[in-house]
């Protein structure tokens, strides 16, 4: 039995390492004295949720507005930044209980020193003043305890029905400044509302906030409807609907509450999606057991095809640049991902690994596609355009359809478990970290998120 | 329009043709015309189901759905016979128009299952159309994997719900 | 595993345990390490572009640095905020930015006048290293380096439970690493006019967005009250070894 024998500096390292239980630096004594100022290596960060405070906000007057009393207001503001700041996953609210009522000259200068005892690393401040002019008004500010600094402050008027707004954009402003990432809290989720048995299940489309506040359902559940999408203007949701047993793609323009069909042809058509510029639909159409893809304008008109082989051509997906297409084709035998340019040209499989690729969604930063692998179950993983760095992110039985919030970060989809079970929706950081389901009022499938609203 | 409608005769024709291609047997394996039909197309009793009606469909021919194996469109011995069977009775009722359903498991991603649904439920329609009906009495629908009928997540439910079912209209 | 495997493996150990005790024996007579606690140690005589700060920059010069790299963090004009009615005390940065820097102006006094010190004997410790290595003054030179070696590793230490990466671990950001000085008091206490940031390495394109962020981090990390720097001993102190300066290296490489 060959035993290993280490190099003698190497054993010192390691002796000199276990006998002092150093950890953390990879430094060694030297044994020349050195002059100047000693230096180190502070190697290996923990991954830890920030501990934050949002205590109360108060106001300078309290007064009854539609959305009720402010002093009522600046308290329920305070826990909706909360809310979202802990969903993320990424901050650690101070319990409440150790939370300190705030005045408004504290607004703009904060009692540090006492942020500081109840462990918090940064603090958001605030206040809530209604307006004369029939609007509400949140300050919103963020400071470094540690530091005792202030890091950055924003102001946000709103209609008083819009408060939770205001607070959604104060945690995005929040989250943004120390993530170093974009916002998404004051966003929508469109998606399937499912509830009955599996046999006869009813599925509605369904809107609520990121947060799943003001949730309500846009379709009534006499036809099956699947695979909304919101429009990257916001303006309008593209699903298909089982109306008339037709299957058909159609465009629901959200202020108005109507619908439209996109392609009136004798076919079934499918897995829609938007251009970055909302001028355009890709969806597929099946003709006589091929489906390919095609290219329409949002208004209407006459589709362009892009695909033209047999097999299933579907789920196709803008780069958010809008020039090229990521989707999925089994015309190698399985499902797999395959890029091609805006116009249908250069045609390129991107997935090679074992098992199938289904799903493709381009991140809204470009940098990667997330898509549903198949084999043994379905997981949710994210890979280059190129189809490099492959990463799976999630483990479960059944894990399907992603989308990406607004800032290319988090990833949501839907969850099924075995059996005549509802799926639900769930939500995944882009690390592969922090897995969390969203709470909806039935079952849930096919999340998609709004762009961020202004 | 009449480009799509030229493609998809087209389509209608090519795929008709390639359907033996697909099955596992040789095309020139297909079996003989539906002989058992011919023995058993007395006139209906006048106490039996309404002529054309859903319920006579059910009696007179051997089922109305055929199942598939996975991710497959395949139409096998046993789904030729059943399918020979339908399209006898379809020829019998020639007033009748009936809609075929593509179905899948739940092992399959959501959209990609609607275009296997549509695959499915196409082979069927090809077939009866090849066997004499004609095609503009037959829709198409898939339902991908939103309609099952066991609601196992086991072999045994996702072979049942691995079916193209013809249906005729209640009434 | 079979009898001779068993053989063997306990062989192996045996060899294994009394090689390290020999060499661990040898360590400790030979290089007469102080058998005090915890080291693990750089001590870089080079420290790059920042080598010209063992100079001692001028206090005011090194402080206008710090403020300038608050000022960074804090949005010059962010758009105008509508004022509650109440008019609050003074603009929120100007009143907190004036409450950290009175708070420690006594001891910034009593670090100017050390760090001038400390120049000099800078100066004079650059001789010592060399007349070390010819054998003269041997004793002094390898407790001092020894007692740096011990400050360091402490410091060290105690920083790195704090140095927390939270939503910026796993992404590109880990490729930042972050030089920063602090200088703590003789008891360890530090205040964020104690800490400066010398640069941060690894920034390109991809990671860009999360610069401040990681700077951000890493000042936490020496100022979180949960991670109290260690007192210095006065000797070093007095010797003008208050400065120190620490690489914040996200993760390990492999």
């Amino acid at each position: 039995m060959a035993v290993p024998i280490p190099s003698l500096s190497a054993f010192r390292q390691l002796a000199l390492g276990l006998c002092l239980a150093a950890f953390g630096s990879a430094a060694v004594a030297q044994d020349e004295p050195a002059s100047g100022p000693i230096e180190g290596d502070v190697v290996g960060g923990i991954s830890n949720p920030t501990a934050i405070a949002v205590p109360d906000m108060p106001t300078p007057r309290a007064v009854g507005t539609p959305a009720g009393n402010t002093e009522e207001l600046g308290r329920q503001v305070a826990r909706v930044i909360e809310d979202d700041l802990r969903n993320s996953g990424f901050f650690n609210p101070v319990e409440r209980q150790f939370l300190r009522d705030v005045d408004m000259p504290q607004v703009t200068s904060p009692e540090y020193a006492a942020w500081n005892q109840v462990g918090a690393q940064n603090l958001v401040q605030g206040y809530v003043q209604a307006g004369t002019n029939g609007r509400l008004t949140v300050g919103c500010y963020l400071y470094d305890v540690f530091a005792q600094a202030p890091l950055e402050r924003a102001g946000y008027e709103v209609d008083y029905a819009d408060w939770r707004r205001a607070a959604h954009r104060c945690a995005d402003m929040v989250y943004a400044r120390l993530t170093g990432e974009g916002a998404y809290f004051d966003s929508r989720i469109v998606y399937v509302a499912e509830s009955g048995p599996k046999d006869n299940r009813v599925r509605r489309i369904a809107v609520m906030d990121t947060d799943g506040a003001n949730h309500r359902f846009l379709t009534n559940g006499q036809s099956i409807v699947l695979t909304p999408r919101f429009a990257p203007d916001g303006r309008t949701i593209t699903y298909m609907s089982y109306l008339n047993d037709e299957p058909r793609v159609y465009i629901y323009d959200v202020e108005s509450g109507r619908q439209r069909l996109l392609v009136d042809a004798p076919y079934m058509t499918f897995a829609p999606r938007y251009s970055p510029d909302s001028r355009y639909v890709v969806f597929s159409m099946a003709v006589n057991g091929n489906s390919d893809i095609y290219r329409v304008p949002v208004s209407g008109g006459r589709p362009v095809r892009l695909t033209n082989t047999p097999g299933i051509d579907t789920s196709a997906s803008y780069s958010p640049d809008g020039r090229r297409i990521v989707f999925e084709s089994d015309r190698s035998g399985g499902q797999q991902l395959y890029v091609m340019s805006a116009d249908g040209s250069g045609q390129r499989r991107i997935s090679f690994g074992g098992g199938q690729y289904a799903t493709p969604e381009w991140s809204p930063r470009g940098n990667l596609i997330a898509f549903t692998r198949l084999g043994g179950g379905f997981r949710i993983g994210v890979m280059r355009p190129d189809g490099s760095g492959e990463r799976i992110l999630t483990n479960s039985w059944q894990d399907e359809g992603p989308s990406w919030a607004p800032n290319g970060r988090v990833i949501h989809f839907f969850r099924t478990p075995r059996g005549n079970t509802l799926p639900s929706l769930w939500s995944v950081d882009v690390t592969g970290r922090m897995i969390r389901r969203l709470p909806t009022p039935v079952g849930a499938s096919d999340p998609s998120w709004s762009p961020l609203r202004n | 329009m009449t480009q799509l409608s030229k493609t998809a005769i087209f389509l209608v024709a090519g795929s008709a043709l390639a359907l033996g291609a697909c099955s596992r047997n040789a095309p020139d394996d297909l079996p003989p015309p539906p002989v058992g039909a011919t023995g058993t197309e007395p006139p209906p009793a006048p106490t039996g189901p309404v002529p054309g009606s859903r319920e006579d469909f059910l009696a007179q021919t051997a089922s109305d759905t055929i199942f598939f194996e996975t991710d497959s469109y395949d139409i096998d011995p046993e789904d030729r016979a059943i399918l020979d069977s339908q399209a006898a009775w379809l020829v019998a009722n020639p007033s009748v128009r009936v809609t075929i359903e593509g179905h899948c498991d739940e092992r399959g991603t959501r959209e990609y299952n609607l275009g296997l649904g549509e695959r499915r439920a196409n082979a069927a329609s090809n077939y009866l159309a090849a066997r004499g009906v004609d095609a503009s009495r037959m829709t198409v629908i898939s339902y991908g994997k939103e309609r099952p009928i066991a609601l196992g997540s086991d072999a045994a439910s996702w072979a049942q719900n691995r079916r193209a079912v013809t249906v005729v209209p209640v009434g | 595993m079979d009898r001779a495997e068993r053989i063997g493996l306990g062989a192996a150990a045996i060899g294994h345990v009394a090689l390290f005790a020999l060499l661990s024996f040898t360590l400790l007579t030979r290089d007469e390490v102080p058998r005090r606690e915890a080291v693990a140690v750089t001590l870089t005589d080079d420290i790059g572009p920042i080598a010209t700060a063992t100079d001692r920059p001028a206090p005011a010069a090194e402080r206008r640095d710090l403020e300038d790299d608050l000022d960074a963090m804090v949005p010059p004009e962010i758009e105008p905020l509508p004022q509650p009615s109440i008019t609050p005390t003074p603009a929120p940065s100007r009143s907190a930015e004036r409450r950290t820097e009175t708070r420690p102006a006594p001891r910034s006094e009593q670090r100017r006048s050390q760090q001038r010190r400390s120049s000099r004997i800078a100066g004079i410790t650059d001789g010592i290293g060399s007349t070390n290595d010819s054998g003269t003054s041997r004793s002094q030179a390898t407790v001092s380096s020894a007692d740096r070696s011990n400050l360091i590793s402490r410091i060290v230490n105690a920083v790195r439970p704090c140095y927390n990466l939270g939503s910026l671990s796993g992404t590109s950001a880990e490729d930042i690493v972050v030089r920063l000085r602090i200088q703590p008091g003789p008891d360890g206490s530090l205040s964020r006019n104690q800490v400066s940031v010398m640069g941060a390495r690894g920034v390109n394109g991809g990671n860009r967005q999360y610069e401040s962020q990681m700077i951000e981090a890493a000042r936490s990390a020496v100022l979180n009250p949960r991670c109290p720097l260690p007192p210095l001993p006065d000797a070093l102190y007095e010797d003008g070894w208050s400065d120190v300066v620490l690489n914040f290296i996200p993760a390990q490489l492999t």
